[in-house]
C-alpha cells in the first residue's frame, strides 16, 4: 500500500492502455474456444483411435476445469495489467511496477529529479489507439523510469510538466 | 485400452485420475485466490474497480467449480 505524506494528494494516475488487455484476453478466448474446434474436427474423422467411447460428460468436465484455469490466468495478468500505475501527486512521481504476481518495485522520484520527459509511440496499433511509451530522465539512482503502453501520453506528460513547474515555482 | 504405440491410457480416463484432477484444479484455484485477493485488497488503490473484479472473479470460479463438481459425480 503506498503511504502518502502528510500534505500530499494525488493530481492524477497514468495506467497502461487496455490494448494490452485486450491483446492477452484474445489469446485466451482462442484457447477456450480450442478445445470445442478440436473435439468437432477429430469427431468427424470417422477411423480416429483417439475417440474410443468417451462420453460427452467426461469431455464437459475437463473442458469446465480448462476454462477454469483459463479465468485463473485472466486475473493473474489482469492483476499485473492494473498494479502496473503511474500516481501523479502533488510532491513526486510514484511509479509502481508489478512483475508477475511476486515482485514488486516501487520509485518514488522527486519533481526536481526529473530531467527529461519523452512520449514514444510506435507502430499503426499504437498511432490509432493514442497510447505510448513514457520515458522519464532522472537524475537518481533509477536512470530511466518506463511506463510501457501508456494510456493518454499526452495528458499524462502534460500533468506531469504542470507538477514540476508548479514544484520549481514553489521552491523559488 | 490402447491406442498408438501400445500406451495404456485407461488411468487417465478412470473416476480417480479425474478426482486427482479436479483435487489439484481446486488446489490451485484455492492458492491462486488467496494470492490475488492479497494483491488486490494491499495495493489497489481504486475500491470499486477491485470490487467489481472481485465479485466477477469469485462468482464464475465458483460456478465453474460446481458445475465441475456436479458433473464429477455424474461420471
Amino acid at each position: 500500500m503506498i503511504v502518502l505524506e502528510p500534505g500530499e494528494n494525488i493530481v492524477g494516475e497514468v495506467r497502461r492502455h487496455w490494448f494490452v488487455m485486450f491483446g492477452f484476453s484474445l489469446i485466451l478466448c482462442i484457447l477456450a474456444v480450442l478445445p470445442c474446434i478440436s473435439f468437432k474436427i477429430l469427431s468427424q474423422v470417422k477411423e480416429l483411435p483417439l475417440l474410443p467411447n468417451i462420453n460427452i460428460i467426461f469431455c464437459a468436465f475437463l473442458y469446465l476445469l480448462w476454462i477454469l484455469c483459463l479465468w485463473i490466468a485472466f486475473f493473474v495478468v489482469w492483476t499485473d495489467y492494473y498494479l502496473d500505475v503511474w500516481y501523479i501527486t502533488n510532491r513526486r512521481l510514484i511509479d509502481i511496477e508489478q512483475k508477475g504476481i511476486f515482485n514488486r518495485e516501487v520509485i518514488y522520484v522527486a519533481y526536481d529529479k526529473i530531467q527529461d520527459t519523452t512520449v514514444e509511440t510506435r507502430g499503426v496499433i499504437a498511432t490509432m489507439l493514442g497510447f505510448s511509451d513514457i520515458h522519464i530522465q532522472t537524475a537518481g539512482e533509477q536512470r530511466e523510469i518506463i511506463l510501457h503502453s501508456a494510456a493518454s501520453p499526452e495528458i499524462a506528460k502534460k500533468m506531469l510538466n504542470e507538477q514540476i513547474l508548479k514544484n520549481k515555482e514553489q521552491k523559488q | 485400452m490402447q491406442i498408438g504405440f501400445g500406451i495404456d491410457y485407461s488411468f487417465f480416463t478412470s473416476l480417480l485420475a479425474l478426482r486427482i484432477a479436479f483435487l489439484i484444479v481446486v488446489l490451485i484455484y484455492a492458492v491462486m485466490t488467496f494470492v490475488l485477493l492479497y494483491h488486490w485488497n494491499t495495493f489497489g488503490m481504486e475500491a470499486r474497480a477491485i470490487k467489481s473484479a472481485r465479485t466477477m472473479y469469485i462468482a464464475v470460479s465458483l460456478l465453474l467449480l460446481c458445475a465441475a463438481g456436479i458433473l464429477l459425480i455424474y461420471i
